[in-house]
């Protein structure tokens, strides 16, 4: 019998959202290493309280958050909620995502960051403002932010909503490498016809509960009639 | 004689003063980075406005603490460790009222128009109610720092001096938080830990700055340098290099402006401070043309 992995974080019996409005109920949700979990649902289902909650930034109203020590979370929030006047460059950002670690920045660090830049194609713009670049290469450089850390689970928040194609493949593929490699993957959507190719399991938003759907289910007519219903 | 033949001269008169000018261009534009950068520069006009209330407040008491009063009236102002817990706690009690419970409300600006409205009013109450040092009062709200004395630069110093190195030795999840406060929870750091610290320096900080230059000069200096200096930054660090440039060249510029046209210091850094902001802009704009026409 193949031994279920043990999870990198789970919510078991979660109820989110705020103080007198809870906003999902009985939430039950583990993620394993290599997992690629699709969270889909409606606007306003609930998503984003659900990836804050994950993330700890949204105290839990009930039940139980359990992560393994000291786990490095990427987290790539929707863009356009980022102040676009913030005087920040494309290096700046990507350099935030190792800051938590120590107060230096190592050489080792420095080419950490070339890396990840290049990994996402914006290394020809690594002194531009963060502010004035379009949505597609915002969502990229965030990305770069996480993947820096070497993050043992990755959660992104709509990360290829209003980006363009180009933008949305090379996400993407960096994504199921991550995935490939062991790194387990939360990605919220409401688009989840293009991400049938990478997800491994997908999970429904929907009137305050979730529900685990086979990703085939999820990714087809069927499963988007299910989505705006 | 002319200004610069009298260097010396002037030193002696107003040593401390310009000392203390230099303290507070330093620091304030760097606490008005950081509320610029949270998106709370809206702040920057209530908060001071709340500290002057305390101070008003704390001379309006003054009959009830004896050794105090001695003191006024040997000196002619009050211990500066008296009045700094009211200027520091409103202001604290301001930036609390603003900064957390008018965040997510629909409309922060009308909350902190009625504040402002509310703290003036106060402050006149108060100081129409005291007994003694209005007249004080009324030349710190007017920012002459000139009239400084020695143990009001001490205390300047080193709540500024304290405020400075918690800055930059938070500077990193001060940034972060700034920028993507989740991004912040998600490295693990401390945030609400962070954000009462900066909360309380903050406040002690503005307390101290109106208490001791007035809060035009407060005003000026929270706001001016960072507008200007956004224009022009190109990453964090140009960004805190101009905000830096741009608050000391306002409190050097002006001395010159207030000995030679006989202005009250406080308005007189103001007022180059917004020169240099709007240059700064000019600069901007230029810069920002040439660079799309490159690209």
């Amino acid at each position: 019998m193949k031994r279920r992995p043990i999870p990198l974080l789970e919510l078991r019996a979660a109820t989110l959202g705020y103080p007198h409005s809870p906003i999902l109920r009985e939430v039950n949700l583990a993620v394993a290493e290599g997992d690629f979990l699709l969270l889909a649902g409606a606007n306003g289902s609930g998503k984003s309280t659900l990836v804050r909650s994950l993330l700890g930034a949204l105290p839990m109203q009930s039940g139980r958050r359990m992560a393994v020590a000291d786990l490095r979370v990427g987290y790539v929030p929707q863009q356009m909620l980022l102040d676009p006047g913030f005087p920040a460059s494309v290096q700046d950002v990507v350099a935030m995502g190792l800051w938590g670690k120590h107060g230096l920045a190592w050489e080792k660090d420095i080419q950490r960051q070339q890396e990840v830049l290049a990994q996402v194609e914006m290394e020809s713009r690594k002194r531009a403002l963060f502010g004035r670049l379009s949505g597609g290469q915002k969502q990229r450089v965030l990305l770069a932010r996480a993947l820096v850390q070497k993050p043992q689970l990755l959660l992104l928040d709509e990360p290829v909503s209003g980006v363009d194609a180009r933008a949305t493949e090379i996400i993407l593929k960096i994504l199921e490498q991550q995935a490939a490699k062991g790194t387990a993957v939360i990605l919220v959507s409401h688009q989840p016809l293009a991400l049938r190719e990478c997800a491994t399991r997908a999970v429904l938003v929907k009137h305050g509960r979730l529900e685990e759907l086979p990703v085939i289910e999820m990714c087809s007519a069927e499963g988007l009639k299910k989505l705006w219903a | 004689m002319g200004l610069v033949e009298n260097i010396g001269l002037y030193y002696q008169l107003f040593g401390l003063s310009f000392l203390a000018s230099l303290v507070v261009g330093v620091v304030l534009p760097m606490v008005g980075a950081l509320m610029f950068l949270r998106r709370e520069a809206f702040l920057g006009i209530a908060v001071p406005q709340f500290a002057a209330a305390g101070i008003a407040l704390g001379l309006l008491v003054l009959p009830w603490f004896p050794v105090m009063t001695q003191f006024f009236l040997d000196h002619g102002h009050p211990p500066m460790m008296y009045l700094l817990p009211f200027a520091a706690g409103a202001a604290c009690l301001a930036l609390s009222l603003f900064g957390f419970v008018a965040r997510g409300k629909e409309n922060p600006g009308a909350l902190l128009a009625g504040g402002f409205a509310t703290a003036s009013a106060l402050a006149i109450l108060f100081l129409s109610s005291a007994s003694a040092g209005s007249n004080l009062a009324e030349t710190v709200m007017r920012g002459e720092v000139l009239l400084l004395d020695r143990h009001g630069l001490a205390v300047l110093a080193g709540v500024c001096g304290l405020c400075l190195a918690l800055l930059l030795l938070l500077r990193r999840p001060l940034l972060v938080i700034a920028f993507d406060r989740d991004q912040a929870l998600a490295l693990g750091m401390p945030v609400h830990r962070v954000e009462i610290m900066q909360l309380l320096w903050v406040g002690i900080t503005i307390g101290a700055g109106v208490m001791t230059v007035g809060p035009v000069l407060v005003f000026g200096l929270l706001f001016l340098p960072p507008l200007a200096a956004v224009k022009v930054a190109h990453n964090i660090r140009s960004f805190l290099t101009h905000v830096l440039i741009v608050g000391l060249l306002s409190v050097l510029l002006a001395w010159p402006l207030s000995i030679q046209l006989d202005w009250p210091y406080g308005p007189a850094a103001v007022c180059a401070a917004a020169c240099l902001a709007l240059l700064y802009s000019i600069c901007g704009k230029f810069r920002n043309q040439r660079s799309a026409r490159l690209q």
